[in-house]
């Protein structure tokens, strides 16, 4: 399974690409939303995990590039959305794709890398 | 006659009660009196006059009124032109009796005018003598000048003609202009104390206490310029007061969140990288400072959860929260308390399913402000071993006690100790237990000192 995480927190970022690793995906990794838009369009990805809060762009943003390629089903099942933001608006914008969110920090990491690698309908 | 002038010695609003200095007089009074009195008996303008000054409150108005002159049916606008002596700039109003244009120019331009005003002989002017000035006055005019006391004044009426004034408006004007002088200054005297005194009222009105004039003791008592006493009384549910507080707790609120943010994504970094090094790292020692690594790091993810949590309304609370809230309250006062031993005990026996229905920031906020009252009583007359006990009966009716072995209050002081402003402490605001006993009241319940041995002893009991 081929894995992008887009986070700029770089421990979050090196962790989850160990966890990932570790269950045999393949992981690749960017720090901002630019070069993660870059990356989703030249490349194939099963899934990638996005962080909203980036440093140059949102991970909504990234999402909207995306949907110049992918259907809005393939998108919500491309995207896992990771966030420390709890608030109601935030989580309503994220359901308007119909991907999976994951709050920060995960209560439960090997729940959290199951979403991760899984196929959707998790839902 | 001299009565006609008196009105000015009554305050405007009596409402506001008598705590609050009535009116002055113009300093020169005494000297405008007599021009008026002397003046009233040679013409009908000063009776005119006297009348308007009384029933304006300012000098807009007062100019406006102007325009009912009897012989001024063909004036339309009045240009009242005013410099305050000293500033730079004079303000120049257009007034019609349905209308007011202001604007402010420089007052050298002022001054020109003022002076050709002052030069011309028969004073009565048409548009040639505006050249050069960047005023716009329409039609013909008449217009004189006045050096009053800090003011210089130009009033200028004129026509939506051009046609010449009459005779007689000529000298209705000028009975009008010769006794105006000590009129305008009464009425930009009337005009600036009104001023002032809206300030005082607004500051009044914005106190969260009322001022109550009281019998007095100079030992005890403030007194007013006007000779009066007063008190502060803290109004029943001191609203603004409040007001004040929550805002300070929404915004302590908001800087939580901020903060809980900030540090939440490092940590959970450093968590996830703990947890991987831990696993990773094979040589026992130092695998297990790695684990020591980990635990610091769950356990600063919890306090930063926990406070946070502390400023989230809740309306109900039950035994474990009350206990969770009073450990939080220890650990947010440790800065001031440290030498202090700090230990929480249940009275009686806890009633498992005990709820209180009460707002939690509320409750917080009484005990952090028992807590950090006896913590510096303590810190500043502390005894051998310092302590604070807080007991807590979970069943109803509730009660919360906060109890410290330090210099308890002074029996005279028990009854003053509620009461806005009083505080012992040097750099105290005395609202602390005022602010208390009225969320406590808020709460439907009420904080009660109890006198005893030694230390200070205070319960919040709220209805079940």
């Amino acid at each position: 399974m081929k894995i992008l995480v887009v986070e700029d927190e770089i421990l979050i970022q090196k962790s989850l690409q160990i966890f990932l690793q570790k269950r045999g995906a393949e992981v690749e990794v960017s720090s901002n939303g630019k070069d993660a838009i870059e990356m989703i369009l030249h490349n194939n990805y099963d899934r990638v995990v996005c962080d909203l809060m980036l440093q140059d762009i949102t991970g909504f943003d990234v999402i909207e590039e995306a949907k110049s390629k992918y259907t809005p089903d393939e998108i919500s099942e491309l995207f896992v959305i990771i966030t420390a933001y709890s608030s109601e608006q935030v989580l309503e914008k994220a359901r308007t794709y119909n991907c999976e969110v994951l709050n920060k920090p995960f209560s439960d990491m090997q729940e959290a890398l199951d979403i991760m690698m899984s196929k959707k309908g998790k839902k | 006659m001299e009565n006609q002038s008196d009105t000015t010695n009554k305050a405007p609003n009596p409402g506001i009660g008598p705590a609050i200095q009535s009116f002055k007089l113009p300093q020169n009074y005494l000297k405008l009196k007599k021009q008026i009195f002397d003046n009233s008996s040679r013409s009908r303008g000063a009776n005119f006059l006297s009348e308007k000054s009384r029933a304006c409150d300012d000098s807009i108005e007062f100019c406006r009124q102007l325009l009912n002159y009897p012989g001024f049916e063909s004036f339309r606008t009045a240009h009242f032109f005013i410099h305050e002596k000293g500033k730079s700039f004079a303000t120049k109003h257009e007034i019609t009796s349905s209308s007011l244009s202001s604007k402010d120019f420089h007052v050298n331009e002022f001054n020109q005018l003022f002076q050709a005003i002052k030069k011309s002989k028969n004073r009565t002017f048409g548009q040639e003598a505006l050249k050069g000035f960047d005023f716009d006055i329409l039609g013909t005019f008449l217009a004189r000048e006045f050096a009053l006391g800090n003011h210089n004044i130009i009033l200028v009426i004129s026509r939506n003609d051009f046609l010449s004034q009459t005779k007689t408006e000529k000298s209705s004007f000028s009975e009008l202009a010769s006794v105006i002088g000590p009129y305008f200054e009464i009425i930009l005297d009337k005009e600036l104390q009104i001023q002032q005194f809206r300030h005082i009222k607004l500051a009044y009105d914005n106190l969260p206490y009322k001022v109550v004039e009281v019998a007095g003791d100079s030992n005890e008592h403030k007194k007013l310029p006007s000779g009066k006493y007063f008190e502060l009384e803290a109004l029943e549910s001191l609203d603004k007061a409040d007001i004040f507080h929550q805002e300070r707790i929404g915004l302590l609120g908001e800087l939580l969140n901020t903060l809980k943010h900030e540090l939440s994504n490092p940590l959970f970094g450093l968590q996830l990288s703990a947890e991987i090094l831990c696993q990773e790292i094979e040589e026992p020692e130092s695998r297990q400072f790695m684990q020591e690594i980990a635990s610091s790091i769950k356990r600063s993810q919890s306090i930063i959860s926990n406070f946070t949590e502390f400023y989230t309304t809740s309306d109900s609370l039950s035994a474990k929260d009350i206990e969770k809230m009073v450990k939080e309250v220890f650990t947010l006062t440790k800065s001031q308390s440290r030498n202090i031993i700090k230990s929480f005990e249940l009275i009686g026996p806890c009633d498992e399913n005990f709820l209180l229905k009460a707002n939690s920031v509320w409750l917080a906020q009484i005990l952090f402000n028992l807590v950090v009252n006896s913590a510096q009583a303590l810190n500043n007359h502390g005894g051998a071993v310092p302590q604070i006990i807080v007991k807590a009966k979970l069943r109803h009716p509730f009660e919360l006690h906060v109890i410290d072995n330090g210099p308890g209050a002074d029996a005279s002081a028990v009854e003053k100790i509620f009461r806005p402003f009083y505080t012992t402490k040097e750099k105290g605001t005395g609202l602390g237990l005022a602010i208390s006993q009225s969320l406590a009241a808020k709460l439907g319940g009420n904080i009660e000192y109890i006198a005893q041995g030694q230390g200070a002893h205070f319960v919040l009991r709220l209805a079940p």
